[in-house]
C-alpha cells in the first residue's frame, strides 16, 4: 500500500495521505471532481505514420489510479510530494517522527528516493538503531 | 573494493578526525549518522552493474563478407530487427575496422537484448526504419498556428512560443508544426479503449519517412495552465527526438532504447507520476509503454529543472 507524503511550500512536512484511507486529508479539498485525472496516451501505427493521442482520464476515490491523480493535483498546487510503499514508507514514517529540522527531513526524503530496493532493509535497521539511541 | 567504497571510507576517516576535536550534540550525532547511512545506501544503489557482454573485437578467423558486402548489409532500407541480424553477422564475419566492429557488435548485442525483452514487433514499432534519413534541409523554425486560434482553446500563445524556443535547436528540426483545434474529429478511439469519460487534449503525428512530427492541441476542460503548456511541449518534443529520430545513427538509437528500458524498470528510477500510473496485465506490453514514456518524462523533467537521479540526468545529456 502506498502513501503520499506532502511537504508545503515552506518545506514543512504537512501530512501523509494513505491509500487505505483513499488519500483523504487536509491539503486537498473536494476529491472526486474533474480536476483529478491521469494522462493516458494511445498510439496507433499505419504504414506511413505513428499517431499518438493524449487523453485526460478522470479518477475518483477508489479507482486504482486515483493516487496518481491526487499526486498530480498536489504538484500543480506546488506541494512537494513523495510516494512510498512497503519498507520505504516505514522509513519515511520514522523520518517524520525523528527530531530533525524541516530542511534535514526533506533532504532525507530526497535521498530515500535514490535508494534501491535491495538496500532498503539494511537502511531501515540502521535508522531504527539510531533513533533508539536518542 | 570499488572506487565508491574507497571514497566512502576516506570521507568517514576525515569526519572521525574532525569529531575528535569537536564533540557533537545528540541531534548532530543523529543527523551525521543518518547522512552516513543514506550515503552508503545510495552509493550501493548506483554502483555500475558488471558488464554482461563480451564482444569480438579482433579480426575473425575467416572473413565471409568484404567491405562492400558489409556496407550493403548495414545500409539497407529495413526495419531495425533486420538490421540487428545483419549487424550480428557483419561484426562476426565481415571485413571492418576494429572500432566499427566494436560498435556494430555492441549494437547487435543490445538490439538482441531489447528484442528478447519486448519482442520483434514492438522493437520494430519503437525504433522503426534503420538507415539515417537523407540530410534534412528543414530549419529549426516550427510552423505555429495563429495566436487567435490558440486563444480560442484557452492556451496562452506566448507561453507556447517561449516553450518552443527553449528547446534545443536540433530538437526543433524534428517538429514540423504545432496547431490547435476546438474538438477532435474522431471520438471512436475512446470507445475502443474503454475511456469514454476521458477528454482528448493533444495529438502527435510522426511521419516515418520524413521523421517529422505535427502536434495538435485541443481545448481542455481543466484549462491549459502555464505549467501544462510547458510540460506538454517538452514531452511531445522529446518523443519527436527519441529512438525513432533518424537523425541519429541506428546504433545510437538502439543504445538509447536499451538504456531507457534499463532505467524504466530500475528501482531507483525517476518517479514520474505519468509513467508510474501505466499499468497493463501483459507485463511485456507494460514495459513497452513505460519505456516509451520514460524518456519523454525524464527529458521534460530535465528541461523543467526538476531533480533527476544522476543516471537519468546523464542519459538526457548524452542523447540531448
Amino acid at each position: 500500500m502506498e502513501s503520499i507524503f506532502v511537504f508545503d511550500k515552506n518545506v514543512n512536512f504537512a501530512e501523509e495521505l494513505e491509500r487505505e484511507k483513499n488519500f483523504k486529508g487536509k491539503t486537498l479539498e473536494h476529491p472526486g471532481d474533474r480536476r483529478f485525472y491521469v494522462i493516458k496516451e494511445i498510439t496507433e501505427k499505419t504504414d506511413k505514420e505513428i499517431i499518438k493521442t493524449t487523453y485526460q482520464v478522470p479518477q475518483s476515490p477508489g479507482d486504482d489510479n486515483f493516487i496518481w491523480a491526487v499526486a498530480r493535483e498536489l504538484e500543480k498546487q506546488k506541494f512537494k510530494i513523495f510516494i512510498f510503499d512497503g519498507k520505504k514508507r516505514e522509513i519515511a514514517r520514522m523520518l517524520i517522527k525523528a527530531p530533525l529540522t524541516a530542511e534535514e527531513r526533506l533532504g532525507f526524503f530526497n535521498d530515500l528516493v535514490l535508494v534501491a530496493d535491495s538496500e532498503v532493509q539494511e537502511l531501515r535497521k540502521g535508522i531504527e538503531e539510531d533513533l533508539r539511541l536518542i | 573494493m570499488s572506487f565508491e567504497s574507497i571514497k566512502f571510507e576516506e570521507e568517514n576517516q576525515a569526519e572521525s578526525e574532525i569529531l575528535k576535536k569537536n564533540p557533537e550534540s545528540g541531534h548532530e550525532k543523529l543527523v551525521r549518522s543518518l547522512c552516513q547511512r543514506f550515503k552508503k545506501a545510495i552509493a550501493a544503489s548506483i554502483m555500475p552493474a558488471v558488464a554482461a557482454a563480451t564482444f569480438v573485437f579482433s579480426t575473425p578467423d575467416k572473413i565471409g563478407f568484404n567491405k562492400e558486402d558489409v556496407s550493403r548489409m548495414l545500409n539497407n532500407q529495413v526495419e531495425v530487427s533486420s538490421y540487428i541480424k545483419a549487424a550480428d553477422i557483419a561484426s562476426k564475419e565481415g571485413e571492418m575496422e576494429k572500432e566499427e566492429r566494436q560498435t556494430t557488435a555492441k549494437a547487435a548485442y543490445e538490439g538482441m537484448v531489447i528484442e528478447d525483452r519486448i519482442g520483434k514487433n514492438d522493437l520494430d514499432w519503437m525504433i522503426s526504419l534503420a538507415p539515417p534519413r537523407p540530410e534534412s534541409s528543414k530549419s529549426p523554425d516550427i510552423v505555429l498556428g495563429s495566436s487567435d486560434e490558440f486563444k480560442k482553446i484557452g492556451l496562452n500563445f506566448e507561453t507556447l512560443r517561449s516553450s518552443v524556443n527553449e528547446l534545443p535547436e536540433k530538437w526543433r528540426k524534428n517538429i514540423n508544426s504545432i496547431s490547435c483545434k476546438m474538438k477532435p474529429e474522431d471520438p471512436s478511439l475512446k470507445n475502443k479503449y474503454g475511456i469514454e469519460n476521458s477528454e482528448v487534449i493533444a495529438k502527435a503525428r510522426h511521419n516515418r519517412e520524413s521523421g517529422l512530427t505535427d502536434i495538435t492541441f485541443f481545448e481542455s476542460f481543466n484549462k491549459w495552465s502555464e505549467d501544462d503548456i510547458k510540460e506538454a511541449v517538452r514531452h511531445e518534443a522529446a518523443h519527436a527526438n527519441d529512438w525513432k529520430s533518424r537523425d541519429r545513427h541506428v546504433n545510437q538509437r538502439i543504445n538509447m532504447l536499451y538504456e531507457i528500458i534499463g532505467r524504466a524498470k530500475n528501482s531507483n528510477r525517476f518517479r514520474s507520476l505519468y509513467v508510474e500510473s501505466i499499468k497493463n496485465p501483459d507485463k511485456q506490453q507494460e514495459l513497452v509503454l513505460k519505456s516509451n514514456e520514460y524518456w519523454a518524462e525524464i527529458a521534460s523533467a530535465y528541461f523543467s529543472g526538476k531533480d533527476l537521479p544522476p543516471a537519468d540526468k546523464d542519459l538526457v545529456e548524452k542523447f540531448e
